[in-house]
């Protein structure tokens, strides 16, 4: 097991209704999931007075509402939550569903794949079977409705942000960055590269939960043709399943 | 049924309530009105439940014409120019109109969000707890977009909603909030990746909201000079919160407001207190004004006052009462049922 910072995880008040729970400061896969799990052992044993929690990559955030309850009985509560095990020992994500995603990759919509690839020093070809290949979990959702960030992909593809960010992605778009994969349900502006598109939308408002693919699922992308990619988009537009619960 | 139908419509006209808390996990932002004293306001004026979605107006109002029922309108935030067919009437008050009348509403002054609302409320389908309008994600309000002209806004019944129209017109006196020169807040999560100097340098230094500004924040000017962080801008990105101050990689302050982004990974020095989020939000353009740090003690008991304030914000309540010498038209009024046509200017 690597060693972590011995100061975390902390408890530290975020403005005068909200309290965060940091496991780290930098994104660690191993603390994600520790992350994860607690978020899971919260939803099952909640904290009066509090409204809401939400994870993020190496945090969580609890909302309390401060006319009900004090930031210190929170605290004292995440406290003694935090202190029943070691969370960040063989962290185990519960019942994660695992999701077999379509990616037609390059070509018109992955205008980025070339430049990765060389970044990679890769063909093509490589590059999208190192992405396609990698077992990636659902570390967060953020930004934007839907929009999950995946990792960790392979070492090599820890690669640097664009220091131009493009305006707009469409939705679908598959960027890649620092490791990560970022998959957004809507056209957004970004600072990562375009390697692909899934026909995949994980937002729909009038379901509940909103999104399909959710914090701590597995992802596997595979590769499909420009043809098969228009023939799935059009299903997805049409409110159908495209991708494969495995 | 009754509805308005819209003949001229600003550019950020949209149903607003509370918002909906509880699905940031999905990377879905609160959002919901910017002003909620506002709504409430606007609410009390009429005897609806205080979190009733209205239409917000930014900077600009619009023109609506009553279609089918008698209404009862009510305005609250930033005052504007209201007519009815042409006739001034108070902001910040209620007034009952008759079909096919035309209400409009001009340009904001000083502050930025106004707001309308109909007796029993606008009919429409809630999305996730909430009608409040995401336009960027296109979904909650009027068909998930902000509302423009052509459109006719349902209203709910009041008979079916069980509220009461009081024809007697009332209006609530201007709130001191719209007029705040210091913002209340607290250290940040991070601002310990601030100098001394820098977080000395919020404390001490004159702002101002530029023009730069919407419902997802207000970037700010001031003579402070940059707020750069010591640190470089590798933290990893967690929650944002309403009212966090964020210092962009170029020292630049903004305020995130209702319809921030989630999750952010820019450093943020300080928040706003739950309590000057109303405040904050209507600043004016340009006003110069200060922040001014409370322990979180301090910004708790600020919340309860504004809670106890808003509890009893119905005893604030007071009849528009009209000189008769400004009813130059009185006979045109139909007296008898107690419906009072607008157009007392007082």
């Amino acid at each position: 097991m690597a060693s972590y910072d011995p100061i975390f995880p902390d408890i530290v008040p975020a403005g005068d209704s909200a309290a965060l729970v940091r496991f780290s400061q930098t994104l660690d896969f191993n603390v994600n999931a520790a992350l994860l799990e607690f978020d899971n052992y919260i939803a099952s044993s909640p904290i009066n007075g509090v409204t809401e929690v939400s994870p993020a990559l190496v945090s969580l955030l609890v909302r309390f509402d401060p006319l009900q309850v004090s930031y210190k009985e929170v605290e004292t509560q995440l406290q003694q939550m935090l202190q029943l095990k070691d969370w960040l020992l063989k962290p185990v994500v519960k019942d994660p569903a695992h999701w077999r995603i379509p990616v037609y990759y390059g070509g018109e919509t992955g205008t980025d794949l070339n430049e990765v690839s060389q970044l990679l020093g890769v063909s093509e070809a490589d590059a999208i079977e190192q992405h396609s290949q990698a077992r990636l979990r659902v570390l967060t959702l953020g930004f934007a409705p839907g929009c999950c960030y995946l990792g960790m992909l392979p070492e090599a593809w820890n690669i640097p942000r664009l220091k131009v960010i493009k305006p707009q992605v469409p939705a679908g778009s598959i960027l890649v960055a620092i490791g990560q994969t970022v998959m957004p349900s809507a056209a957004m502006p970004t600072g990562w590269r375009c390697i692909g598109r899934t026909p995949l939308n994980n937002f729909n408002a009038t379901k509940l939960p909103p999104v399909q693919v959710k914090h701590g699922d597995t992802v596997q992308y595979y590769p499909v043709s420009a043809r098969e990619f228009k023939k799935l988009q059009a299903a997805s537009d049409n409110g159908l399943s495209v991708i494969e619960h495995v | 049924m009754g509805s308005l139908s819209v003949i001229e419509a600003g550019p950020g006209i949209s149903l607003q309530d509370y918002g909906r808390p509880g699905y940031q996990r999905y990377g879905i932002t609160e959002g919901g009105v910017m002003d909620r004293w506002a709504l409430a306001e606007v609410n009390t004026l009429l005897g609806n439940a205080v979190d009733t979605a209205a239409l917000e107006m930014i900077a600009m109002g619009g023109s609506f014409k009553v279609e089918g029922d008698v209404l009862k309108l009510a305005t609250s935030g930033a005052e504007m120019d209201l007519q009815v067919d042409g006739a001034a009437v108070p902001w910040r008050s209620s007034f009952t109109v008759q079909p096919g009348q035309i209400i409009r509403c001009g340009y904001a002054k000083k502050s930025i969000y106004s707001y309308l609302q109909v007796a029993a409320g606008f009919d429409c389908t809630q999305v996730m707890g909430s009608f409040s309008t995401h336009s960027r994600s296109g979904f909650g309000g009027f068909n998930g977009r902000l509302v423009s002209a052509g459109d006719e806004l349902p209203v709910m019944s009041c008979v079916a909603s069980g509220v009461v129209i009081n024809t007697q017109p009332q209006r609530l006196p201007i709130a001191d909030y719209l007029s705040r020169e210091t913002i209340r807040v607290v250290w940040g999560t991070q601002a310990n990746v601030f100098s001394t100097e820098v977080r000395q340098a919020l404390l001490n230094s004159s702002f101002s909201v530029s023009a730069m500004r919407d419902r997802m924040g207000a970037r700010l000017s001031t003579d402070a000079g940059s707020l750069a962080a010591d640190t470089g801008l590798s933290g990893v990105s967690d929650a944002v919160l309403i009212g966090d101050i964020q210092i962009a990689g170029d020292g630049v302050a903004t305020v995130l407001l209702a319809d921030r982004q989630p999750t952010g990974g820019y450093p943020r020095i300080a928040t706003v207190i739950t309590a000057d989020l109303d405040a904050i939000s209507q600043m004016p353009t340009g006003k110069a004004f200060r922040f001014e740090l409370v322990t979180a003690t301090q910004a708790v008991d600020a919340l309860q006052n504004r809670k106890q304030a808003l509890d009893r914000l119905d005893s604030n309540l007071t009849s528009v009462t009209r000189r008769p010498e400004d009813i130059t038209d009185l006979l045109s009024y139909n007296l008898i049922d107690g419906v009072i046509a607008p157009g007392a200017n007082h």
